[in-house]
């Protein structure tokens, strides 16, 4: 109790003898994630079994209505899907009788496979129309882009299931910190604290960024004792555009949470991790 | 000798009279179950989320991308956006009372809230333990055709239950109306409560391939919810065709039906859930 | 003997779906077995209603692809219009073309002398820009210029003068008064 007490009364006395610290306000600029989470090996598992219990009790596929009779889609279905093998009592089924209700046989799963919606072109590899034709088999695209590959810290488009934060390095500095600007003491000049983070984003990295602030709240205040300063963090997100470094920037990454524990000051980092996104 | 006769109480009537227990009768107040009695339905009495039970249904069955994006960012955005400094807790505005002076007051129906027609629950501000979450989905569709031609019916459960992928329930009318053709009893429709994974698929569905193609849809009325949090809107049987299951299966379903959408929020008030639906990608407008 | 027990069976239900006032036709007519008998599913026997599902990989038209599960049997589909290209959800677009049909008459109008006011000053920039153009096409833009700003003075009727001042009629201030 006591200390604690010593430590309050220091802190006082500390504001009190020296000058009044500078309100500052730290743009804290998110790319948030664009694809899913690579599930962990265990949910994979365990949405793999769930999804098969699923299917196996899932209700006959209704064929008939979406595939009317004596139709061209019909046949085409009829060849890909053949029917199953009725119950006969005359011969012996060593692994089980079949079950069969509306041309299924209940014992097991139903498995359909539909015709192909897009043309089957193995040997041409023109890249051209690949691209360009909306017959082409529809890929999903690589979770890995050429960012990941190159490495290259300073793009957008690298970790796209991960949440990125901008973190620059200003000229004559030595050190990675996220962008922060001063508010001007003099009182024509002052403004809100979001205001300041905004104009601030556009005097380090250009017009061309359309960015989303989520409130005019700050969400966390950092002490900087070295510099006399309180940084008032203001959250927002990067939804299109790029960050194109001016004149004051020497460096700017695009980092995630485990990158910007190596990157950042320690003790810097300790007092904001809990602002960073795990995913 | 005069005889005198004391009339006494009767005693034989006691005996004779039925009597009645103090206790309540219990069997009146607890609803009996047929599968409690019966052995042969001794199944039905398992858990219906333990797999051995016949009602056992596996929910998460995939990745679910929309929950995950509401955990992962929109969770954390929605706390610090509705924050509000030094904020306390609104008190709710209930029907009110007429007095209880007099016994036709007191039991006359309760007057409606203060300053509005709808009560209001109360507003406590937003802290990590109560950010707005979506809680559910109701799409309902009424079909007042299936009064005239009953087949509708079919038609329309079939048609919530293909953009669903749920089974409706059935919907009848609740009263007689002579000037609308209403039959109390007679089946006009149904409708779903979504949760889980099949909300949100539904939900994506709209935001991403529905309500994009609609020429006319401009956003959901800001004038829309309940008060309470809870946002609906509808969809034309125009729409229906933008649906990518009917978009491509047009002559399948040549009687559409329009659609009420509920969107079902934990949000205290409107305001909030207008600021989380519109985080899901729901545009508004005020016109 | 059977056959003859039966089919009054089927006749009866027909006559009975018909009879009286014509159904009326509120929609397309849908084809009812009227002989179809629903099995009673007995208590204790119901399976949760899960339907057959696809799974149906969906390309946005921006390029990304979501799976999907849909009843219908679909394996895949292709969108031209959704969120991604939609002005309504990306108001900072500006590549995206304004969701008119081309067909009214404003739209015409717009997309014939919507850059009218521009276009003395565009015509200018556009010479400047590009060196390489010869004296011949810059003429012929001078002339194209001159033919639009007749059609639009023709358009407009005789007479026609630009009114920069004043306000414009109101239909529902009108109405209040």
């Amino acid at each position: 109790m006591r200390s604690v007490w010593v430590t309050r009364a220091s802190i006082a006395r500390a504001y009190s003898t020296q000058v009044q610290p500078v309100i500052s306000s730290t743009l804290l600029l998110s790319r948030n994630p664009i694809i899913t989470q690579e599930p962990s090996s265990f949910e994979k598992q365990f949405y793999k079994y769930q999804n098969e219990l699923w299917r196996r009790l899932m209700w006959t596929f209704p064929s008939w209505f979406f595939f009317k009779p004596g139709t061209v889609a019909e046949q085409k279905y009829r060849k890909l899907n053949k029917p199953a093998t009725p119950d006969n009592p005359n011969i012996e089924f060593p692994r089980g009788r079949p079950e069969l209700r509306h041309n299924r046989d209940r014992r097991f799963k139903q498995t359909i496979s539909v015709p192909k919606s897009y043309e089957d072109k193995k040997g041409e590899t023109n890249a051209a129309s690949e691209t360009d034709d909306l017959a082409r088999k529809i890929v999903p695209n690589s979770r890995i882009t050429e960012a990941d590959l190159k490495k290259d810290l300073a793009s957008l488009e690298r970790k796209l299931s991960r949440t990125l934060y901008l973190i620059i390095k200003e000229k004559g500095s030595n050190t990675w910190k996220f962008p922060n600007f001063n508010v001007p003491t003099n009182a024509e000049e002052v403004s809100g604290l979001h205001v300041v983070a905004e104009e601030g984003l556009y005097k380090i990295g250009g017009e061309k960024i359309n960015y989303f602030n989520v409130s005019n709240t700050p969400c966390h205040v950092f002490n900087n004792l070295q510099e006399n300063k309180k940084e008032y963090f203001i959250k927002s997100h990067i939804l299109s555009g790029i960050f194109e470094p001016q004149e004051s920037v020497a460096e700017f990454n695009w980092l995630s949470k485990e990158e910007l524990k190596d990157v950042l000051p320690a003790e810097y980092y300790q007092d904001v991790s809990h602002l960073l996104n795990n995913v | 000798m005069s005889k005198v006769f004391i009339r006494q109480f009767s005693k034989t009537g006691i005996s004779l009279k039925p009597g009645y227990s103090t206790v309540h009768p219990v069997h009146h107040l607890v609803k009996v179950e047929k599968s409690n009695l019966k052995p042969s339905l001794k199944e039905l009495l398992v858990p219906h989320d333990d797999i051995t039970s016949i009602k056992y249904r596996p929910y998460e069955i995939d990745q679910d991308r929309i929950a995950e994006h509401y955990t992962n960012t929109l969770k954390s955005d929605l706390m610090l956006n509705l924050y509000q400094y030094d904020a306390d807790t609104i008190p709710a505005n209930p029907k009110r009372s007429w007095g209880v002076d007099s016994p036709y007051k007191l039991y006359r129906p309760l007057k409606k809230p203060l300053g509005s027609i709808r009560t209001r629950g109360q507003i406590k501000p937003v802290t990590a333990k109560n950010i707005p979450e979506i809680t559910g989905v109701t799409v309902h569709s009424y079909n007042k055709k299936a009064l005239v031609e009953p087949w509708l019916d079919i038609t329309t459960r079939l048609q919530v239950a293909t953009l669903t992928n749920v089974k409706p329930k059935q919907l009848f009318a609740k009263r007689n109306l002579v000037e609308f053709k209403l039959r109390k009893g007679k089946p006009v429709g149904g409708k779903v409560e979504l949760t889980g994974r099949d909300m949100t698929q539904f939900l994506s569905t709209l935001i991403e391939l529905v309500l994009p193609r609609i020429r006319t849809f401009k956003g959901i009325k800001n004038s829309s919810g309940d008060k309470k949090g809870n946002i609906t809107f509808g969809l034309t049987n125009e729409d229906m065709q933008f649906f990518p299951e009917i978009e491509a299966f047009q002559d399948l379903y040549p009687n559409m039906n329009g659609l009420h959408i509920t969107i079902k929020t934990s949000a205290s008030n409107d305001e909030q859930a207008r600021t989380l639906l519109s985080a899901y990608g729901f545009p508004f407008t005020n016109a | 003997m059977f056959r003859q027990i039966v089919n009054p069976c089927v006749q009866h239900m027909s006559v009975r779906h018909y009879a009286g006032k014509a159904p009326e036709t509120t929609g397309r007519e849908v084809q009812l077995s009227s002989r179809r008998v629903m099995r009673k599913i007995r208590m204790g026997k119901a399976r949760p209603a899960i339907f057959y599902q696809f799974d149906t990989l969906v390309e946005l038209s921006d390029g990304s692809v979501i799976r999907r599960r849909s009843q219908a049997p679909k394996d895949e589909i292709r969108m031209l219009a959704d969120q991604r290209n939609s002005s309504l959800w990306n108001p900072t677009r500006s590549d995206l073309i304004v969701d008119q049909s081309h067909t009214g008459k404003v739209s015409k109008f717009r997309t014939k002398y919507g850059d009218y006011d521009r276009g003395a000053g565009s015509e200018e920039t556009n010479t400047t820009k590009s060196d390489l153009q010869t004296e011949e096409e810059r003429e012929q833009a001078r002339k194209l210029a001159a033919e639009r700003e007749r059609e639009f003075l023709e358009f407009m009727g005789e007479g026609a003068e630009i009114i920069t001042h004043g306000k414009l009629y109101d239909k529902k201030a009108d109405r209040k008064k």
